[in-house]
């Protein structure tokens, strides 16, 4: 949305006066710069460069050092960890205190580097003592003690990074556990799962509290969460393209975990404060047929059906673009509609691949492709046109937000 | 919405917690290095790669392939040990509450600790190696409580590093 002529269609039509667009154009003004001044690529440089730290010390853990003694290098650790704590407790109150300008940003560095070194420290002393058991009790193990520091940085990249560790320690112990009762891993408990962590996920990002306290946190858990459901319901229903039994997959139970997650995604849809007034309806929709097309190929019996594979995706993704339309979400909408295309092509492929001669098929392919770029490039500009009024304003804001 | 700062005494805890978690880890670890029982028991082996642990060599243990070992029905067993210090035991399988009789023992759920060792990056064909021409036993130390540490691997009843130089 371009600021100054909106303002200047606003005045033409009588919705402001004078006055009152030039006081929005200059808190425009101070809130752009304000994002300019934001060190995002301090933070991406200073990230990157802990993860590489990080990784380095579990190397050098993994390569098992064996010119140094064990309690030589147990001793070196704790000294390192020992003077990453301090270090991170100096960075920490020189934040709070405002005494140094960059202070945040060397705070959150230290925490990332601290919480790399203690993963390596467990895999040290693991190595030392030679305690056996499994690699995903270590990686729980390490999510917990370190969880209460993470919580203490600011960044994205961060919580980011946690989050994604903390879930792979759950589904780690879904697959062990699952492995144990059922001595083999149920696709549909599995999905359950799945569906399940991303819901948890959503909630934390929903959670007043915790939007308050850690907005950063809680708007990647939120966003993690609900990427994480559109990947599953996109993908899961790849299984059409197999054979489906109940009888391997169990039709009951697939059914009592659908209701359940069923309710769930639909209660957090009405919960979402993000899809109010004309996005509740499609919210809605979308929360029903995330979980419905997910299951449906592990809860019906079925041959080789990729039609239907590529149904449930066109389905998802028309109704991703129509939310994202009611809700001005620009480039959410783009997105949908570059995805639906692009099914529809493979879509065109899979079914004259047999029949007709390559060159034919790469000739109307082309033809197709030319087509629907122009039909999407129309259509993109005609829904930015007619979206939603606070709609583009939200999308600025999460650009803002976003940082 | 702006980040209210972090509270001094929250962050003190919240970097303390890993540094005495793993401080815990080590010395529970040490008390049963230093005042566990010493057994050795045989092991015959393969080699797969740990990236979280390095390198490290994974094994059969011996008795466990026997015919002596029985059975146990029970909720929660236990391998119980039976013998002088660092001789191999006699290991029978009991109940865990069955374990008055015996020397040493320790839980089913620590055998999965038992059954690989780590070693250096450049070790590992020498030592896969030495396996094969040598007997190979693990020395361990089983706690009063059932804590069971690795101590060393030893080949022809010598520290591996005595053997592959």
């Amino acid at each position: 949305m371009n600021l100054e002529r909106k303002l200047s269609e606003w005045q033409e039509a009588g919705i402001l006066d004078a006055g009152t667009a030039a006081r929005i154009a200059a808190h425009e003004a101070e809130a752009a710069r304000r994002e300019r001044r934001r060190p995002y690529l301090l933070y991406a440089v200073g990230g990157l460069g802990a993860l590489s730290v990080g990784i380095g010390l579990l190397s050098i853990v993994a390569s098992n050092w064996d010119a140094i003694p064990a309690a030589l290098k147990l001793a070196l650790d704790f000294a390192l960890l020992l003077g990453l704590a301090v270090a991170v407790l100096r960075a920490g109150r020189a934040a709070r205190s405002g005494s140094a300008p960059q202070a945040a940003w060397v705070a959150e560095i230290l925490i990332f580097v601290y919480f790399g070194a203690v993963l390596a420290s467990i895999g040290l002393v693991a190595q030392v003592y030679h305690l056996g058991g499994a690699v995903e009790d270590a990686l729980l193990f390490w999510a917990l003690i370190t969880a209460p520091v993470v919580l203490h940085g600011n960044g994205r990249f961060l919580a980011a990074v946690w989050l994604l560790s903390a879930e792979s320690v759950v589904f780690a112990q879904v697959e062990r556990f699952l492995d144990r009762s059922w001595h083999r891993v149920e696709d549909v408990i599995a999905l359950t799962a799945a569906f399940l962590v991303c819901f948890a996920l959503v909630a934390l990002g929903q959670a007043r509290r915790v939007r308050e306290r850690k907005p950063a946190f809680a708007s990647v858990a939120a966003f993690l969460g609900r990427v994480q459901i559109l990947l599953l319901a996109s993908i899961v229903p790849l299984a059409w393209y197999g054979h489906g039994r109940t009888d391997d997959t169990g039709g009951g139970l697939a059914a009592i975990c659908l209701a359940g997650v069923l309710a769930a995604s639909v209660a957090l849809a009405l919960r979402d404060d993000a899809a109010r007034g004309p996005a509740r309806a499609p919210a809605l929709a979308l929360a029903a047929a995330a979980p419905l097309l997910a299951y449906a190929p592990l809860s019906l019996d079925h041959e080789r059906a990729g039609v239907l594979a590529a149904v449930s995706f066109l389905v998802l993704w028309s109704i991703v673009g129509f939310t994202a339309h009611r809700l001005g979400r620009r480039r959410l909408l783009n997105l949908a509609t570059a995805l639906l295309g692009i099914r529809l092509l493979i879509v065109y492929f899979e079914v004259f691949g047999s029949l007709l001669d390559t060159g034919i098929a790469l000739l109307s392919g082309g033809v197709l492709t030319i087509l629907l770029a122009w039909i999407w490039v129309k259509k993109t500009r005609q829904w930015s046109h007619a979206a939603p009024s606070g709609g583009a304003k939200r999308e600025g804001e999460e650009e803002g937000a976003h940082g | 919405m702006a980040e209210r700062p972090a509270a001094p005494r929250s962050l003190l805890v919240a970097v303390a917690l890993p540094v005495v978690a793993l401080g815990l880890m080590v010395a529970r670890a040490e008390i049963t290095t230093r005042t566990g029982r010493p057994y050795r028991l045989s092991i015959q082996g393969y080699d797969p790669r740990d990236l979280v642990r390095g390198h490290y060599l994974r094994y059969r243990l011996r008795f466990l392939a026997s015919p002596d070992l029985e059975h146990c029905s029970a909720a929660t067993c236990c391998y119980c040990m039976r013998g002088p210090d660092e001789s191999e035991p006699a290991v029978t399988k009991v109940a865990c509450n069955e374990t008055a009789s015996c020397d040493a023992w320790f839980p089913e759920g620590q055998l999965d600790h038992l059954e690989q060792f780590f070693i250096p990056e450049d070790r590992e064909g020498p030592l896969g190696s030495a396996l094969r021409r040598h007997s190979a036993q693990i020395r361990v130390r089983v706690s009063a409580g059932g804590s069971v540490v690795i101590q060393d691997l030893l080949l022809d009843g010598k520290p591996w590093r005595e053997v592959v130089p």
